[in-house]
């Protein structure tokens, strides 16, 4: 009876699929490193090329297109439940009902909406290149818009992690100080993107320096940076819940040995 | 707990002993300001340095192009903003000095006078803004007005949150006996609107005056 008891009460047993959930993210990451890229987009197609030039790469790597989209359609995922790992470990600061683990949670889940629709109209493209050019250069217009506009869910995300990491009272805080401002810097910085459709040529357009290897550095950056923060909390979440269920069970013992409470067993 | 400065007209009220711990922690850090906070401060320099650095490349290809937006832009109207700026600042020094000899009076002064600095800085670049659309230089209209827009118009969204964050340092200064935190919240707020002036004092020249006479 005891072991049952006991093995219901192990305190490991709810950060369970933790970790699975935590590698989620580099796994997302590398894989939309490696399959995203591969379809024309280290860097962007320029805005400036015309419908029939946008036609002729689809036309001639459609089935890169095809193979890269597919994959990362399949592990886009990844990202929504990682994002749901760090709600978790937020929660282990901030209390679990915490609006700002609810606006980790939501912020990464419509991320990945984004993430999703965009793989699907670079797919479609690539599907059908032989339909009218402009018809092609919609989509891929469509998608780098949708992709870089629906920079607030991501923001949302990144500052309620923020400001989750900074209200750690803990001496040693499961996420550094500077990440916790990183993330927040990250969210801000994205509002950058608000004039990318202005431009077609240049820094600041959508292959530009700015808004391609600026921000999507900084945010590729952010997601190793914090994975590597939060699959190292899940350790020490675990061990200071442990640590907590020896003091409670000792506090039980020392009552039993007084008699003033009889254990079960 | 402080003495009372008898020299000073406003009368010193002494922080509760929460308040002093905060104030005596936030003295021992290294740095000033929440820790870590710099690593902000770093990365959006970076950001607004390479817009700088994007804006000079681009001049050195087209000098008339910017030569000509440079004559549009008037530099009186760059030197009263720079002012505006740079005194708003000035009194968010003050009211910071102020939190650290706990007069409470003084910060909400400072405060309220930075306030009203930023925001007339804001509303003066929202009316230039419009101006400048009515003439005809908008965001698209050649390579110098998409680069003022687009480094302006950064400056002007990060002088709005410093506005936010100034309203927010005015709110916790309520309940400032009871919040020991309050002095590194203004002490941040004050490096973040430093920032911001930090920019506006590079931004203005690279605009306004740098080779307006080519």
């Amino acid at each position: 009876m005891n072991t049952n008891i006991e093995a219901a009460a192990d305190p490991k047993n709810e950060f369970k699929y933790w970790r699975i959930a935590a590698w989620c993210g580099p796994m997302f990451m590398g894989c939309y490193m490696l399959f995203w890229g591969t379809c024309h987009n280290y860097p962007p197609m320029s805005p400036a090329l015309t419908a029939e030039q946008v036609q002729a790469i689809f036309m001639q790597d459609h089935l890169w297109f095809k193979f890269g989209m597919v994959i990362c359609m399949s592990f886009t995922i990844c990202y929504a439940v990682w994002s749901i790992a760090m709600s978790k470990v937020m929660g282990k600061v901030v209390g679990k009902d915490s609006i700002l683990c609810d606006m980790q949670v939501w912020g990464g889940g419509l991320t990945a909406v984004p993430l999703l629709v965009t793989s699907a109209f670079w797919l479609s493209a690539g599907f059908r290149p032989e339909m009218p050019a402009t018809q092609v250069q919609l989509l891929l217009d469509t998608a780098w818009m949708l992709l870089d506009l629906a920079y607030s869910t991501t923001t949302v995300q990144m500052f309620a992690m923020g400001v989750a990491w900074l209200s750690d009272k803990r001496e040693k805080p499961l996420v550094p100080a500077w990440v916790a401002w990183y993330a927040i810097w990250v969210g801000f910085a994205f509002v950058a993107e608000i004039f990318m459709p202005f431009f077609r040529e240049g820094f600041f357009a959508r292959q530009g320096v700015l808004n391609f290897w600026i921000e999507f550095g900084i945010w590729f950056a952010w997601a190793w940076i914090v994975s590597y923060y939060v699959i190292k909390a899940i350790p020490r979440l675990e061990q200071e819940a442990v640590t907590r269920v020896v003091r409670l069970k000792g506090r039980i013992a020392k009552i039993d040995e007084e008699g003033n409470l009889v254990a079960s067993a | 707990m402080p003495a009372p400065n008898h020299n000073s007209t406003e009368r010193v009220i002494p922080f509760p002993a929460v308040v002093q711990e905060g104030l005596t922690k936030a003295k021992k850090n290294d740095m000033p300001g929440a820790p870590g906070f710099f690593f902000l401060i770093m990365g959006e320099l970076v950001i607004f340095y390479s817009f700088f650095l994007a804006f000079t490349l681009e001049r050195i290809k087209h000098p008339e192009v910017y030569a000509a937006g440079q004559a549009a832009l008037n530099p009186y109207t760059g030197l009263g903003l720079t002012l505006v700026l740079l005194a708003s600042s000035w009194f968010v020094v003050r009211a910071v000095e102020a939190t650290r000899a706990g007069k409470i009076e003084q910060i909400k002064k400072n405060l309220h006078v930075a306030l009203a600095l930023g925001i007339m800085f804001a509303v003066a670049k929202a009316v230039g803004f419009f101006t400048e659309i009515a003439a005809g230089h908008h965001i698209m209209a050649d390579s110098f007005w998409g680069g003022y827009w687009m480094t302006t118009g950064m400056h002007f969204i990060h002088v709005l949150v410093g506005i936010g964050v100034m309203i927010c340092c005015l709110y916790r200064l309520k309940n400032i006996k009871a919040d020991p935190t309050y002095f590194t919240f203004i002490q941040t707020s004050g490096i973040y609107w430093h920032m911001v002036d930090l920019l506006w004092v590079v931004i203005f020249p690279m605009f306004f005056l740098l080779g307006g006479t080519s």
